[in-house]
This record gives structure tokens, sequence and C-alpha cells, in this order.
């Protein structure tokens, strides 16, 4: 349990981290419906459930120019 | 200068609209949490998949281990992502005919070539210290007693050898339109960095080891007098770089 | 003194001469059509006018400067308006426009101002949205209002209204035309309707020379046919075929070619009030630019 607790004040931040990242990323892909390749549900299940990897790709070769 | 402050905005505020400085702090504070952390739970993790007797022939984790983790993060995937994210910089402009307008302005093109590059500078040099200064904490807070020395060279080598990178990023950015050949002449680069680390008389002008060397020099056996020659030579050939990027790209019809 | 002036202009690329010795010049305060087929070489001297691209051969004066490839000072006179305009979807029209003036080096009033008075010009006041999700009409307009932000002296435009619908079309000939009185405008097209309505001055651009320039009124003036257009019931018509054996069908009516209009025109009237028969209309058959072009690109 000591180690528990040494532990949170550096898991909270990278937890944190990946939940923006994965929130903001979830945000866009809803309410911007077009995508350079793939659909909706397919980006959705990619930014929430690769760590990291999903958003990243997502913001860089998914998100459609059109607003 | 007006139209370098006016392009240097824009890239600021392209980097941030396309979401890129989204994804470049994410990742450079992630490498910076996960440095520390690895470095102090990796061993006990470690244990629970290993038997008993080789779990317990690691040394104990120490502050030298969290800089280790930092220095192979940044020098792996923070320079990676530098790259991926950079390396669209002036092409993507080139390929869209998004300059035209610009041009036929009045736009010099020594301002579009200065303003890539300060901002890519400028981006690696804040989310490099701020990951630095993140690691330092930790380090300190885990590892309150420790005996690192010349962390400043250590990290400034690796600083030095992002800008180099850059560098080379903007003169591909001038030589090729296309994100894949800027990508592929940057990775040329890199490989012929590391045929040149291979002979060891070619050690003082080896660039490459200013990203290589960073846990030895923590462990005192290197000093600044070693790299003197180095870092003139790197900064020299950014420079003559950047230099060769703006005369080229003024030579080029958009 | 010609605001802009075209003097022995040479361009090929590779073995391709795509501009052959063009020399003309441009009066102030006129709307001037460069006009030519798709490929004719336009947009290759507009680029050479703009300093975008490098000449072979000949010299370009604009307002008094030499034109220099790379060089910009001649660029602070001139606004342009690339065919394909490009712009950062990621800025609004506003935010864009304060973006080119500042890089033309106006101060941060001015460019504010600017900003607002040519969105008004261009009729984007009221839009707020980011530039991606403009239409083609919207960008057209936004490359009017960036092209106008610095009050240049010459306004070149290409192809401004080709990729758009007749609506857009519309919008853009009627911006083109108020800012006249601003703005010595050059545009090219190949739509010769779109140069009728609106050009004061043209020239013809047919395998990489000039084949024909001048006022736009006088040239077709010059070209007036003789030949009289009549409309009328079809009995009548029928009549005066039988009077006049050169008259030819023509759109519901019959066309008289004569050497002489005005007896001809006096021998009809004669005619008619003789027998009594009511034509509809009765016009001199005028010449458009496309007679005109086909005329001079045909030989």
């Amino acid at each position: 349990m000591e180690d528990l607790q040494q532990l949170l004040p550096i898991i909270i931040p990278i937890f944190l981290i990946q939940v923006i990242l994965a929130i903001t990323a979830l945000v866009h892909v809803l309410k911007h419906p077009n995508y350079k390749f793939g659909n909706k549900i397919m980006w959705i299940i990619i930014v929430l459930f690769i760590q990291m990897i999903g958003p990243i790709i997502y913001f860089l070769f998914g998100r459609g120019e059109e607003e | 200068m007006t139209q370098f402050w006016a392009m240097f905005k824009k890239e600021n505020i392209s980097f941030l609209r396309t979401y890129k400085l989204l994804i470049f702090c994410s990742v450079f504070l992630l490498l910076a949490f996960l440095s520390p952390l690895s470095a102090k739970f990796m061993p006990e993790i470690l244990s629970n998949f290993l038997p008993k007797e080789v779990a317990d022939s690691f040394p104990e984790p120490t502050a030298f281990s969290s800089w280790e983790q930092f220095f192979k993060n940044f020098s792996q995937i923070g320079l990676f992502i530098v790259v991926l994210l950079f390396a669209p910089i002036l092409s993507a402009e080139r390929q869209n005919g998004t300059l035209i307008i610009l041009f036929s302005k009045g736009l010099s093109r020594s301002a579009v070539v200065m303003s890539k590059w300060l901002f890519a500078a400028f981006m690696w040099t804040i989310g490099y210290v701020i990951s630095f200064a993140i690691v330092y904490f930790y380090t300190e807070f885990y590892w309150p007693a420790n005996d690192v020395t010349q962390l400043f060279l250590a990290i400034f080598t690796l600083w030095l050898f992002g800008l180099f990178l850059i560098s080379v990023i903007i003169f591909a950015n001038v030589l090729f339109r296309s994100y894949f050949s800027t990508l592929l002449f940057t990775l040329g680069i890199i490989i012929l960095l590391f045929i040149v680390a291979i002979f060891p008389k070619l050690e003082k002008i080896s660039i490459l080891r200013l990203a290589t060397e960073n846990n030895a020099i923590l462990q005192n056996l290197f000093t600044w007098q070693d790299y003197t020659v180095l870092m003139s030579v790197t900064s020299g050939l950014s420079i003559i770089l950047v230099l060769l990027a703006v005369i080229i790209f003024n030579k080029k019809t958009v | 003194m010609s605001i802009v002036d075209i003097q022995h202009i040479s361009k090929s690329f590779g073995s391709k001469q795509v501009l052959n010795d063009v020399s003309i010049k441009i009066e102030e305060g006129r709307i001037f059509g460069l006009i030519g087929q798709n490929g004719a070489g336009k947009t290759t001297l507009m680029k050479i006018i703009l300093g975008l691209l490098k000449k072979d051969a000949g010299d370009i004066t604009l307002v008094g400067e030499k034109v220099q490839f790379g060089q910009t000072v001649t660029n602070q006179a001139i606004g342009y308006l690339p065919d394909v305009p490009s712009f950062y979807p990621y800025y609004t029209a506003y935010e864009y426009l304060l973006l080119c003036g500042e890089i033309t080096g106006l101060s941060k009033k001015e460019r504010e101002l600017r900003a607002k008075e040519t969105l008004t010009q261009v009729g984007l006041e009221k839009n707020n949205k980011k530039i991606a999700s403009f239409s083609r009409g919207m960008k057209q307009r936004l490359g009017i209002a960036q092209a106008l932000i610095h009050k240049p002296k010459i306004l070149i435009c290409d192809e401004p209204t080709s990729a758009l619908d007749p609506n857009g079309r519309r919008d853009i000939l009627k911006i083109l035309q108020q800012i006249k009185h601003e703005t010595t405008v050059i545009f090219s097209t190949h739509l010769l309707n779109d140069a009728e309505n609106i050009c004061d001055d043209l020239a013809i651009l047919h395998n990489g020379s000039f084949v024909i320039s001048g006022d736009v009124q006088h040239l077709l003036n010059e070209r007036r046919k003789s030949t009289l257009f009549i409309e009328a019931p079809v009995q009548t018509l029928e009549k005066l075929k039988e009077a006049f054996p050169e008259a030819t069908d023509k759109n519901h009516g019959i066309a008289l070619h004569s050497a002489s209009i005005e007896k001809t025109q006096s021998t009809l009237f004669q005619y008619c009030l003789e027998h009594q028969l009511v034509i509809h209309s009765m016009s001199v058959e005028k010449t458009t630019l496309d007679d005109l072009f086909m005329e001079v690109t045909a030989k």
C-alpha cells in the first residue's frame, strides 16, 4: 500500500493526459463526421480503446479538413 | 521583421488549430512522467514475472535510472514525434499552394523558411525544458539524496541534437514537396549518422554521440571539453543547412 | 502613361513556346480582359507580371517600376487572385485578411479597418466561420478581398469566374465592376460572355501572341455586320422572302445581308407600307465577342 501512495502523484497526471486526449478526440470525431477515411464507429473505438496512439492517429491522419 | 513575426504567429495558430500542439504536449508530458515512473517501478513489476534470483540481481533503482529513462524516451520517441509533426511544415504549404497569395503580397521567402525553423526550434526547446523540469522534480522527490552531476551537459547535448534534426527537416522541406520524401530524407541522414558513428576515427564529428552518450556523461565519462569540437560542428552544419534552405527556396518556383 | 507596360515578353517551358514576343499597354482605371483558350498562356503571363515566374526575354513596367523575378517591390502595387486560391482552412476570413494585411506592412489599426472594409465590399462581413466551410464562390470573394486589402493600384484575377455557378459568377462580376473606380482590373477568362459584359479593353491571346487588342466597344463596332434581322408573323416572312430573294432564315426570323444598311432599311419600310405588312421587330445584327474571337483565332 505504501507503494501505491508513492505512485499516485505520478499516475494521476499520466491518467489525466490520456483522458484529456481521448475526450478531445472523441468530441472531434462526433462533431466533425467527415474523415479522410473510415467511419464514425471505427474512429470512436480507435480513439477510446487504443491509449495515446489512437487519438494521435486520428488527429494526424483521420481528421477531415472540413469544419 | 514584420513579415517574420506575422508568419511565426501564423505557425503558432496553425499548430494549435490542427491539433498538433495537443499531440506534442501530450506525448512530451507523458514521456516525462513515464521516465521516473518506469525507473522506480520497473524492477518491481519485472520481479513478478522473473525467478527470484534473477530479480534480486537487478540493482536498486536510483536517480540515474530515472535520467536513463528520460534520455532513452526523448532521444527516441520524443525526436520521432518532432520529426512526425514538423516534417510537413513547409512541404504541405507548397503542395496546397497556400503560400502563393502571400508571396504575391510581397512575403519574402527567407521569412517563410526562418519563421518555420524558429517555430520548430521554439516548440522543441519549450517542450524539452518543461519535460526536463518534470523529470527533475520527480527524480528529486523519489531519490532526494543523489549524486547526479553534469546534468546540464547531458541535457544540452540532446537538445542540440534536436536542433540539428530540425534543421535537417527544414532543408528537406525545401527540397521535397511530399511528406513521405521529407521523412525518407531525414531517415537517410540519421542512417548516415549511424554509419559515421561506426568509425572511431570520426569520433570528433560523430553527431549521433550527442544523443547517445547522455548517460555516460552523467557517469562522468565525458566532460564539456570532449564535446567542444562536436558542438561547433553540429551548430555550424545546422546553420549551413538553414542558410542553404533559404538560398534554394529563393530560387524555386513556389 | 500606361499603368502596365508589357514589352516583348517571351517564355517557353522546355521546347514549348508559351509566350512569343508579347507586348501590350494597359491604361489606368479600366477593366482589362485577357482572353484566350485554356492553355493559351494567360496564367503564365500573369505570373510573370507578378514576378512569380522567370521570363526568357522582355520587360514589364508596373506603375513606373520594372518587374524582377522573386523581387517584391512591385508587388505592393498589385493585388492577385490566383485561379484556385488556397487559404489556411483553420482561419476565419477576417483573421486571414489580418494576416495578409500584416504581410503587406499595414499597421494594426489599418489592417483591422481594411479587413472590415474589404469584407463588406465582397459581402462576407457577417461570416465568422472557418474558411474550411466556405463554398467556392465564397472563397473566390475572399480571394478578391485579400487582393484589395492594401488598396493596390492593379488587381489581377486569373479566371475568377470559371469555376463558379451562374449566381456566384454574377456576384464576382458585380464586385469587379464596383471596384473599377479604385483600381485597374486585369482579368483573364475563356468565358467570352463575362468578358463582353464587364471589360473596357481586351486582348486575345492565341498561340502565344496577341491576335487583337483594344477597346471592346470599338472593336465590336468596327466589325458591325451589315445585316438586318427581322422578326414577323410567318405569312409576312414568306412575303418578304419573295420580295427579297437574298434573305435567309435565321432563328424564327430572316436575315438580310446588304452592302448598305440604310438603303435596304428604307426599301423594306417602303415595301411593308405598300403591302400593309406588320413586323414585330427589326434590328441591325450585333457582332458578339464570340464572333470576334472565332474570326481572329481562325487564322
